[in-house]
This record gives C-alpha cells, structure tokens and sequence, in this order.
C-alpha cells in the first residue's frame, strides 16, 4: 500500500519517535521515502535520517495484514 | 534478497549538483558564477578544447567538463581576438556542463566574456591540466554512482567491511556498539547508504545521523565522542553481508561452512552469511569469527576441507 502526503511540521526528534512508535506498533513493513532518501519507519534513526521540514512531500509504503490502519496511523503523525 | 536490496534503487545516468558544491570539492576559484548554476552530468570524462579552438567542431563532445590547459590557453591567447570571442561564444553556447582553467592560468576576457553570454560556469584551478581532469572524473563518477540506501549497520571489522542486516529490534546496534568497544569502527547505523564505483561498493552513512547509536534502554548516543575519533570511519567498501535473524527451532543453520553463499547487492556479488541471534550467543565475537573464516577463505585455506582430509587420514 502507498500513500503520500505532505508533512504538516518540521522533523523534530520527538516526531521522529513519535513515528518510529506508531510504526512498531504494526506488523507490517513500513518505510517512509523523502526525496531520494528511505528509512525503516519503525527506525527512529532511520527517520531522523529523512530530516526533512513542513511542507516536505512524503511517500509511505506499508506491506503486510495491517498495511491500511498502519498507513492510517502514521498519516496520523505527520 | 536480491529484490529487498534493489527496491530502492535510485536514478541513474544523469546527476545535477550546484556549482558552488562542485567549485569547494575540487578547490576551484570561480570566475564566471551565474547565479543558481547547477551543473548537470552525463559522463565523467572531461575534453580539451583545442580542436575546437582551431575551428574544427566535428565531434566535439558537448556533455564533458571542458578542461582548459596550458597548451589551449596559449593558442587561443595567440589567436586574433575576433576570432577567438567568436569561438568560445560558439563553444558555450553548445551548453557545455561548464569549464575549468588549469594550472591558475589567467583568464582570457574572451572567454570569460563568452562564459558570462551563455551563463555557463567557469571556473580556474591551481592544479596542473591532467590532475585537475583526473580530479573532476573522480569526483563526476562518485556524483553519477548508482546507489541504494539498506537498513542495516556497516562497521569495519578487522579490515573487512561487514552489512548487518535483520529485523528492526534484533539488536543490530547493540552489536554495533559492541563492536566499537573491540576495537572496531563504525561507519553507520540504521541506514546505510550504498554506492557502486566500478565493481566495488562503497558505505556511508546519511550526513544527519553519522556516527549516532540508537541503543533501546539508553537513547542515542554519539559514538566518535564517546569512543573518539578511531572508532568511526566516514565511509568503507562493503566486503560482506551478515543476516541476523531471530533463532527459530527447527530451522537448519549453516553448521559446516563449506557452502558459499552470495547475495548481490547493485549487482555486486558479496558473501553472505545467515546469523541466527540467540539469548546467549555473544554475537560480535561470533561475528569476528565469521570475518576471520572469510578472510582464511579468500586465502584459500578452509577449515572443513582439513576436517575431512584428517577423516580420510584417520586409520
């Protein structure tokens, strides 16, 4: 499953976290794409990684049961 | 395996990189900086322009650097000044990525004049002609490298570049510390960010994480200042590819060594072994161990192969 979406903050370490959190808490295989960086979701370095700022275009894939309410979830955050 | 690896793979072919960026990493001084230049590679390869200052423009290559040196400058400064404005007009406008003066030589005010009309970068280097080429290839390869960023940790061990790879949670940067506490150095965690030149891959990690540790319990430490300078590295070939996984009973792990398993990683074939991860099993000295059997295999010597010549020897 994919989604994108635009990010409605700045990454801050407590974003990062409150990402890597909601992303642990699902099943699936998440990743979140930002320009041409990728990082595990449920990473919290991988996340950081990203560093991108409000208004930054994401893309998230989700891959598993719980692929939608992971999605969901996330969207959530950003 | 192979799949996993390659989903992210990158643009390749064209890589456009802003003229500043370029003019700090080569140490050029600019003399013709258009404003928001950003120079556009297709090939590493760089051209002399002399034939072209001649007036012979039949297969000039359009999509290289063009790297002026001391033979070019001295016949186009030798040429009428006409002529020559009306050349390196003909030259820029063919919207070349931008051109380098080597050896600090100064300028001719045609060609800057030139450079300026077709708002083409143009920049002089204090470096002598075949150097600065050399340079400005190596720096368009590693610019035009394919690559992949792998959720894993990339350390040095003993020399050999190691990919641990497994499941977020299996403990990737516990061993990643641990590994630094041995002596061994780190050069990324979580995500490594992979590159081809020619047939060997290079590691790194992203600039905002560098040489950081997420360790679940503690938080995130900042392994260079807590272990210094020698525990790190900024880049390192990937030798390797080490699988964690978690021990699942039943399930048949390599027990000889004597197979060869390979997994490819940009189209690179690396050795990969599968390292199931178990309460109790101290996992960096099994690492260490693995690297050590790999570098005797390269040598050419295997254990198992001795094990079955003392059998055959055996009365």
């Amino acid at each position: 499953m994919k989604s994108t979406l635009i990010a409605s903050a700045d990454l801050t370490l407590a974003v990062a976290k409150k990402i890597a959190q909601t992303a642990g808490g699902f099943r699936s295989e998440i990743r979140l794409l930002y320009r041409d960086k990728g990082a595990n979701a449920k990473s919290l370095m991988g996340v950081v990684s990203l560093a991108y700022k409000k208004g930054a275009e994401l893309s998230l894939f989700a891959d598993g049961k719980d692929a939608a309410a992971a999605i969901r979830a996330i969207e959530s955050v950003l | 395996m192979l799949g996993r690896y390659n989903r992210e793979k990158e643009e390749k072919g064209v890589s456009a990189v802003s003229a500043e960026a370029f003019a700090a990493a080569l140490s050029l001084s600019p003399v013709c900086l258009p404003a928001n230049a950003s120079l556009t590679f297709s090939t590493p390869a760089v051209c002399r322009p002399g034939l072209f200052l001649a007036g012979y423009e039949e297969f000039f290559a359009k999509s290289r650097v063009v790297v002026f040196g001391s033979a070019e400058m001295s016949f186009a400064d030798h040429l009428p000044k006409e002529v020559l404005l009306e050349r390196a007009r003909r030259l820029f406008a063919l919207k070349i990525p931008c051109a380098v003066i080597a050896r600090g030589i100064k300028p001719l005010p045609e060609l800057v004049r030139a450079a300026e009309e077709n708002r083409i970068p143009l920049f002089s280097s204090k470096e002598i002609t075949g150097v600065i080429g050399r340079k400005i290839s190596d720096y368009i390869t590693s610019a035009l490298a394919e690559k992949i960023t792998i959720h894993g940790v990339l350390a040095d061990v003993a020399g050999m570049g190691v990919l641990l790879t497994g499941k977020s949670g299996i403990g990737k940067s516990e061993v990643a510390l641990e590994l630094v506490h041995r002596g061994h150095r780190l050069v990324a965690d979580d995500s490594v960010i992979i590159k081809k030149k020619g047939e060997i891959l290079i590691g790194s990690a992203p600039d905002t994480i560098r040489h950081m540790l997420e360790i679940r319990g503690v938080g995130i430490i900042n392994v260079e200042r807590m272990f210094g300078s020698v525990a790190v590295r900024v880049n390192k070939s990937v030798d390797a590819v080490f699988e964690l996984s978690e021990w699942e009973e039943g399930k048949t792990y390599e027990r000889i060594g004597a197979e060869n398993l390979q997994t490819e990683i940009l189209g690179v074939s690396l050795p990969k072994l599968e390292i199931p991860v178990k309460a109790g099993r101290n996992l960096c000295v099994v690492i260490e161990a693995a690297v050590a059997s790999l570098r005797l295999k390269e040598m050419g010597y295997s254990a198992p192969a001795e094990l079955e010549k003392r059998l055959e020897q055996s009365e």
